[in-house]
């Protein structure tokens, strides 16, 4: 711990060097920033439509904005000490789960039934689904950090489990699975990193995929979405023919790209979703291998500060947040660019900061604002102690 | 104080790397091994365009005096898309009920298609998804009105025009001119680089001069490449363009006049035939089967193809229909007196007596008959009327060659022997051949094959090669020295034959096509020029008791076909033959006449070769007597197209109601009408399956057309 300077106070908290806001850490958001950027680039490539004397700027143009509301979060939500949330985490999780049942009722209904989005006047579409990544995490780390006797036992897992399982289902029925398999990727990790003991990890992996199995067995999985995952493991599918388009726009990139606008494929519209979920393959095909480099570099910038994070947290329950915003971006860096080179099986999930999308711009904006703000108050005196004397 | 656990959060670390690592090699292999990225950029490029084929019309066919055997005519078809019938009607039942209502539809609008023929287009591999699946071609007007008014009931379904052959001379020269059909698979597969740019889709010549000279005929489609996008739209301007090429039309080497008057005396023939009685077993005559016949009309210089007819016959109009009945179809091939095979270039037959001529010449040439040899060239020699071969050292069958009723022809030299035909004389000559010091059997057979047995006529599409098997004893060698056996030949290679003998040995291969003509500007792009495949040694002491034997065959007294010629102008029109009645055991005997002139000059060579029909003399010597002396007398019809016969009678309707103003071209007409009644014979049969598949209504005065649905109907 770091003593503090107590004759030199002044107003401007950047004298004090004890101060957090000495600590914050920009490169994850400067990451983030230029993935951002890399995303603009891209969405103007695949929306900015064919007439050259009228090219369309809706979606840069929205995009931007939610680029810098982010950016404005980010620095309003650091403002806030994060163990704050460790009191109001039930709050938080309550209002999520209360959400998602509401979607239920009032949501919009989209393509194939799927319900996920809130339409909010001014024509935004909220997807609760997002944020709801954010509560989870909270709500996990507000729990794990409640063991402060080594491993994780019996009842608590349970109790950890049931707790996550709640929106993990009711995202799974929306029916959105691609978020459902983020959700659970965020608990395994945290899970993990919780020290959870490695024989209950064994249980529950292998639970998890029995419930898979029988999920994919059950009405509640339709046809359209077991013949997406079919065709991951089935060549020939004609549900195929999405992953078949993406990897040959890839391939089409080569080294150094078709250039900024030449992505034949891009330009063809024969990649479904471009500007959202299959936005990698854009940057693939105009910016080629080059491209697709520095996109995964700035991932590996961004994951690589918040794993020191995480390491570096103040208390566990900080360690936990940060876990588990690294376990969000990495898993669904992996899924969506991983599904358009067909190693991943086709689910709709945004690449962080990259794909056109405000629910999931500001996500991952709070959440990198969640990381810096741990990281910043890392130095924060008794934080376990205040946080235990406060329960 | 919670144990912070940095193993734990190292694993996710690693796990992560992990990640990093597979998506790099992934990118790796996608975009920066070279065959990776060529095969995706290859398929980038193919994805982007499409290409259009503007279909180029068919050439036509012509006759030697330019007119039109084969047309193009455009036509209204219906198509379904694929795409779009798929997507309203996802349903088994619902697609099934479609057929069914688009059949009836259609075969309201008076054109018959079965549902289940629409099913099977419509689930035919060969169309892509988002192909347009020919449905029935030349429907009425009737059905695209119905369309326009009621299109969402039928989903998918469009009329677009289109070319379909036509026949302006109707079911006439049906084999020889053959028909179109949809490219099968392994065609398609075989002509994929072909410059004319075959389609699974495409329509291909399938027989007669249709597959010949498909080269030819076929036009080059015109190519558009256009850009896509995902959804099929065009984006801006062709890339690249190129136009339809028409298809060369062909001049055949075919006078269509006396085809249709060999087609009329060829079924009169046949018909002839099947009234007479066979007395072969005295006891219990019978009448002749006949089941068909060919005849094959030449000219000698340079083997040109006059005419060519197979009886019974078809009509290739049946072939247009882009959907065939497959039930009318099998009828069709079937059909015991197999009406689809081509008897004239196909047919499996022994040449008979016909094949003498080759012996002799095979004799004389090789000097069996020479002073070196069995007999001297003029010597004479007795027949006896039986003769066992070899004495008792022959085995197996054909021991024994007799002449037709075991008759004895006394003293007789080779040229008393064609005259009558011996089969005594030339079962010696076959026999010496295998047995003589010096001679072999195989000689004779190269002389055959120089003549052009054994020997395909590629000119002519489907014909066969037919082959003469080496005979194995003295008893076979015999009966191939008399055309009997093993020996396959086809009237079109006897009649070629013939045609070197009538010409001094000059054997042509066949010859069908004059000239490919460029469509615009009517200019000769190939000049096609007789195909002279051997030249006989011909000197005047082989080729006289040849010619003079031969033209016993017509006038002596003894001659076997001196009754046929009997009447025959032969002073105008000297005609040179030979007969041939050949052994057909179980069944009844063929008749075959194999024939030229006029002598000195002769202009044409014929063959008439008909099944289970008796003596060459009596059933097929008729037949060319009646052609020659109709060339003879210079008194061949001109036949009317249908168009033409048509307007014949629409004419003299509209003259009957004009009866005073317009008497005299009405009496003229009649007299035509009742001369070309008079003139026509009964016709020529024509097998028409089902009756009403799409032809015009048969009108009254074209007798040419009958039905004859039972397999042994009609004719009579």
């Amino acid at each position: 711990m770091t003593t503090s300077f107590e004759g030199n106070r002044s107003l401007n908290p950047r004298s004090d060097p004890a101060s957090p806001w000495w600590h914050i850490d920009v490169t994850p958001v400067l990451a983030a920033m230029g993935l951002g950027i890399i995303g603009l680039i891209a969405i103007y490539s695949a929306t900015r439509g064919r007439d050259p004397d009228n090219y369309i700027t809706f979606f840069i143009e929205r995009q931007g904005m939610f680029l810098v509301v982010g950016l404005v979060l980010v620095a309003v939500s650091l403002i806030f000490d994060y163990r704050l949330l460790l009191r109001f985490a039930p709050l938080v999780y309550a209002g999520n789960v209360a959400l998602l049942v509401l979607l239920r009722f009032f949501g919009t209904e989209g393509a194939f039934g799927v319900r996920s989005w809130f339409r909010l006047p001014s024509g935004f579409l909220l997807q609760p689904s997002e944020f709801g990544k954010l509560a989870l995490i909270v709500m996990v780390a507000a729990l794990l950090s409640r063991n402060d006797d080594g491993m994780l036992s019996f009842n608590e897992l349970v109790t950890v489990t049931m707790v996550a399982a709640l929106p993990l289902l009711l995202v799974a029925m929306q029916p959105d699975f691609g978020t459902a398999m983020v959700y659970t990727a965020i608990i395994a990790a945290m899970l993990l990193v919780g020290n959870a003991q490695a024989h209950h990890l064994v249980v529950l992996i292998g639970a998890s995929i029995v419930m898979i199995g029988l999920a994919f067995n059950s009405r509640f999985v339709d046809g359209f979405q077991r013949n997406r995952l079919e065709s991951f493991l089935d060549l020939e599918s004609e549900f195929r023919y999405n992953t078949n388009q993406a990897e040959i726009a890839i391939g089409n990139g080569g080294v150094t790209g078709a250039g900024f606008g030449e992505g034949t494929q891009t330009k063809s519209g024969l990649v479904p979703a471009q500007e959202t979920d299959f936005i990698f393959t854009v940057i693939g095909e105009e910016f080629g291998f080059a491209g697709g480099t520095v996109l995964l570099g700035c991932f590996a910038a961004l994951l690589w500060r918040l794993y020191r994070m995480a390491r570096l947290a103040g208390d566990a329950f900080g360690s936990y947040l940060i876990t588990g915003v690294f376990a969000m971006f990495a898993f669904q860096m992996f899924q969506s660019v991983g599904m358009t080179m067909g190693i991943m099986p086709v689910t709709g999930i945004p690449l962080p900061f990259v794909s056109y999308g405000g629910s999931s711009a500001l996500t991952s904006f709070l959440g990198i604002g969640l990381a810096v703000n741990v990281h910043m108050r890392r130095f924060g005196a008794g934080i376990d102690a205040e946080v235990g004397t406060n329960r | 104080m919670t144990e912070q656990s940095p193993l734990r959060l190292a694993m996710l670390g690693v796990l992560v790397v992990g990640l990093f690592t597979s998506l790099f090699a992934r990118m790796w292999y996608l975009q920066v091994v070279e065959e990776q990225r060529d095969l995706a950029q290859l398929q980038a490029a193919q994805n982007l365009t499409r290409k259009v084929f503007i279909d180029a019309p068919r050439g036509r066919v012509l006759d030697r005096n330019n007119n039109v055997l084969i047309d193009n005519r455009l036509v209204n078809e219906v198509v379904v898309d694929k795409f779009t019938y798929r997507e309203e009607i996802p349903s088994e039942s619902g697609q099934r009920e479609f057929a069914i209502k688009l059949a009836t539809e259609i075969s309201a609008a008076g054109r018959l298609i079965k549902a289940a023929d629409i099913e099977a287009a419509l689930n035919d591999q060969k169309f892509g998804p988002f192909d347009l699946v020919p449905i029935a071609t030349d429907v009425p007007e009737r059905f695209s009105i119905l369309i326009g008014e009621r299109a969402h009931e039928f989903p998918g379904v469009e009329i677009r025009k289109t070319t379909v052959r036509f026949y302006p001379y109707g079911a006439r020269a049906a084999h020889l001119l053959g028909y179109v059909g949809p490219i099968s698979e392994e065609r398609f597969q075989s002509l994929a680089d072909s410059p004319k740019l075959y389609r699974r889709t495409d329509e291909i010549g399938e027989a007669g001069v249709e597959a010949s000279l498909e080269d030819i005929l076929r036009g080059t489609p015109g190519v558009e490449v256009i850009e896509i996008d995902a959804a099929g739209n065009r984006i801006g301007r062709p890339i690249s363009q190129t136009r339809p090429i028409p298809g060369n039309d062909v001049r055949l080497t075919i006078d269509i006049n006396l085809q249709a008057l060999v087609e009329d005396e060829l079924a009169k023939g046949v018909r002839d035939a099947r009234e007479r009685l066979d007395e072969s077993d005295k006891e219990n005559p019978t009448e002749f089967v006949a089941p068909g016949g060919a005849m094959v009309l030449l000219d000698p210089d340079g083997a040109r193809v006059l005419a060519m007819a197979s009886y019974p016959t078809y009509d290739q109009r049946f072939f247009i229909q882009e959907v065939r009945p497959e039930a009318e179809f099998n009828v069709l091939r079937d059909d015991q007196n197999a009406p689809l095979l081509d008897r004239a270039s196909a047919g499996n037959y022994a040449p008979g007596s016909t094949f003498k001529l080759i012996t002799a010449y095979a004799a004389l040439d090789t000097g069996l008959l020479g002073d070196r040899g069995f007999l001297k060239r003029n010597q004479f020699f007795v027949d006896e009327g039986i003769w066992r071969v070899g004495g008792d050292d022959c085995f197996g069958p054909g021991c024994t060659i007799e002449n037709a009723g075991q008759k004895p022809l006394g003293d007789i030299d080779i040229r008393d022997a064609i005259e009558q035909s011996s089969n005594i004389y030339f079962g010696q000559l076959g026999f010496q051949f295998n047995v003589r010091q010096g001679f072999s059997v195989d000689q004779l057979i190269d002389v055959a094959q120089d003549f052009g047995y054994a020997t395909r006529p590629d000119a002519i599409a489907g014909a066969i090669t037919g082959g003469i098997p080496s005979p194995e004893t003295a008893g076979a060698a015999a009966n191939l020295a008399v055309g009997q056996g093993l020996m396959i030949a086809t009237p079109l290679q006897i009649a070629n034959s013939y045609a070197a003998i009538a010409n001094g040995g000059f054997v042509y291969s066949p010859m069908l096509a004059e000239a490919a003509i460029d469509p615009a500007t009517e200019e000769i792009v190939i000049d096609y020029q007789p195909r002279l495949i051997n030249e006989l040694y011909m000197p005047e002491e082989f080729y006289e008791p040849l010619i003079s034997g031969l033209t016993g065959v017509t006038t002596s007294e003894d001659g076997t076909a001196a009754e046929a010629f009997e009447n025959f102008p032969m002073s105008r029109f000297l005609v040179l033959g030979k007969t041939g009645t050949v052994e057909n055991p179980p069944k009844q005997d063929n008749a075959a006449f194999a024939a030229f002139g006029p002598w000195p000059n002769p202009q044409y060579a014929a063959v008439t070769y008909i099944e289970q029909a008796g003596l060459g003399g009596d059933a097929a010597a008729p037949v060319v007597a009646a052609v020659f002396e109709r060339i003879a007398n210079d008194d061949i019809q001109t036949v009317p197209t249908e168009a033409e016969a048509d307007d014949l009678i629409s004419e003299s309707e509209a003259i009957a109601e004009e009866e005073r103003l317009q008497s005299e071209r009405e009496a003229e007409l009649e007299a035509q009408r009742a001369e070309a009644a008079s003139d026509d014979d009964p016709g020529f049969e024509v097998l028409v399956p089902g009756g009403d598949v799409g032809l015009p209504p048969a009108d009254a005065d074209d007798a040419d057309t009958e039905s004859a649905a039972s397999p042994d109907g009609g004719g009579g």
